[in-house]
């Protein structure tokens, strides 16, 4: 499933503004993202991404534009969404199993007293933890999990109510290599069922993997293909970095880089 | 003191109340320490010191007056957090203080002689009446039965509030009922511990809870259990070396936390740090 221009829109944001107090975190953004898209969301500390991903998912008010998922308000869309927050916005020692955690993606809306989850909640837990390949961690507490694993236990959890639109969070922060490649691969065989967007620092991730980027400092700088040169990275993060391929004359490229044989970026 | 408790009708309401306060402090416990909302229970105990000296004032019972000025403050400082008027911690100290200075300038109003307020500031489990035993029954049923009708959402929204938002859990109501509900755990421990002891007797049994189980259940019911422990120890201490039962249930409890602590690290143990 790829998001041609011709698909119908995943994702509208429409010149959403969101200040915190009197302090503006962005301006003015504008973002289509067509169904079957896998876009990366790049741009430096501060610069907003975070902001807009609350944003998008209703978590935070907009000041001023519209956000439409599937053509719906972010609320009515509930259902359609996955989410993958950053480990650091949540409890990561409180005592609960995988297995748990990941059931938890089924709570419905609203406060349901002496709510139960039903057969069909936990045969859907089950399958994703075994797609996931979390089977044997299935009972271990969430807090004994490597940061690789407890990522995949967040996206296990996002993915386990069948959501239409994926929304990551810097899903590889604090992830080591061998995980960070497996998530990857995870999201390349997820991109055949869904709209995925990607927040992510690490610009190997965002230029190696996905289909199109955009880029946001306070507002929206770029939307299109995954192709960075200096003169665009220091428009967006304030500094001269580009992005070569292998086999162009380089600096010296980060390790991992090298060892991947993926593009590497250096500073000028 | 099994003889005492079967003989005596004070005795049988201390035991009583020590159960109650038990099961409150096993449930809002392991919640308050996981929700890293310690510091606000204290103020939001603290604050309630104004209600007392309301309830004496206007001669009606103080620990109403506690349950009005905890419930209110619970409200007051939920609602400013969330509307990011101050940081929370200045939001609790006021309260803490202000609740204090309530208290202060109420009994000041009075008429006569100032009445002895020590039962309220240090607990005083051996005079609890049948009235107040009914009223922290009720309090107590009120706080299992939101746990438990509850469950699935309290899970979500302690783990990862962010998420149980976008999942559509109304976590508005249910940090509002959080604040009500530590609140009332307040009022139920004022008359075992008292105001000023009522933040270890929240805490400790929880962290002990937590230093031997990592699941959540579990966590609850040893924490009701190890509540019980400390609250009859303390009881039981009061009553063979007379001293103040608030002050003997603290003491035991900080001491037999310290010393689980002490236990599992000499076992190499890795405590979780919410304990």
């Amino acid at each position: 499933m790829e998001g041609g221009a011709t698909a119908p829109a995943a994702l509208r944001v429409h010149h959403v503004s969101i200040h915190y107090g009197q302090t503006s975190a962005i301006a003015d953004v504008c973002l289509d993202v067509r169904q079957g898209a896998y876009l990366g969301l790049i741009g430096p500390n501060g610069g907003g991404k975070t902001t807009l991903l609350n944003g998008i998912l209703g978590l935070i008010p907009l000041t001023s534009g519209t956000v439409e998922i599937f053509g719906q308000t972010p609320q009515a869309a509930r259902g359609l969404v996955g989410y993958v927050p950053q480990h650091t916005t949540l409890n990561r020692r409180f005592p609960i199993t995988v297995a748990e955690a990941v059931l938890a993606g089924r709570i419905p809306p609203g406060t349901r007293p002496f709510f139960r989850y039903t057969t069909e909640d936990r045969d859907a837990a089950r399958q994703v933890i075994r797609r996931l390949g979390l089977e044997r961690l299935a009972r271990r507490q969430a807090s004994q999990l490597s940061g690789g694993e407890f990522q995949k236990m967040l996206l296990a959890r996002a993915l386990v109510s069948q959501p239409k639109l994926l929304l990551l969070d810097e899903p590889t922060a604090n992830v080591d290599a061998p995980s960070r490649v497996s998530i990857f691969e995870l999201l390349q065989t997820l991109r055949q069922d869904m709209t995925i967007l990607l927040v992510s620092h690490d610009l190997l991730d965002i230029v190696t993997r996905v289909d199109s980027i955009a880029c946001i400092n306070r507002t929206l700088l770029y939307q299109g293909e995954p192709a960075l040169d200096a003169d665009r990275m220091e428009q967006v993060f304030g500094s001269r970095v580009g992005l070569q391929l292998p086999g162009q004359p380089t600096g010296r490229p980060p390790k991992t880089a090298r060892q991947e044989g993926v593009p590497c970026w250096r500073q000028f | 003191m099994l003889e005492a408790i079967l003989t005596y009708r004070f005795m049988q309401n201390a035991a009583l109340a020590a159960l109650l306060g038990s099961e409150v402090c096993g449930i809002m416990g392991v919640i308050i320490i996981e929700k890293k909302l310690v510091m606000m229970s204290g103020g939001i105990a603290h604050t309630s010191y104004g209600g007392v000296g309301l309830g004496y004032l206007l001669g009606i019972e103080p620990i109403f007056g506690a349950f009005l000025f905890s419930v209110l403050a619970a409200l007051g400082i939920g609602v400013l957090k969330r509307r990011d008027v101050a940081r929370s911690d200045v939001l609790i100290s006021l309260f803490w203080a202000l609740g204090m200075a309530c208290g202060i300038l109420f009994i000041a109003m009075m008429e006569g002689y100032p009445p002895d307020i020590s039962a309220y500031l240090f607990g005083s489990i051996l005079s609890v009446t049948r009235a107040d035993l009914l009223f922290i029954l009720c309090l107590t049923v009120a706080v299992a039965a939101v746990f438990i009708a509850l469950y699935a959402d309290w899970q979500v929204f302690l783990f990862d509030e962010d998420f149980a938002r976008t999942r559509g859990v109304n976590t508005k109501r249910l940090d509002t009922l959080l604040m009500v509900l530590i609140a009332v755990t307040v009022v139920v421990l004022i008359r075992v511990v008292g105001i000023i002891l009522v933040l270890a007797l929240l805490t400790a049994p929880a962290a002990t809870a937590a230093l031997f189980t990592t699941r959540l259940k579990t966590r609850v019911w040893l924490a009701i259990g190890v509540s019980a422990l400390y609250s009859f120890g303390g009881l039981w201490l009061s009553y063979r070396l007379d001293i103040a039962s608030g002050a003997a249930i603290v003491m035991l409890a900080v001491a037999c936390y310290l010393l689980s602590l002490l236990l599992v690290r000499l076992r190499g143990g890795k405590p979780a740090k919410a304990a």
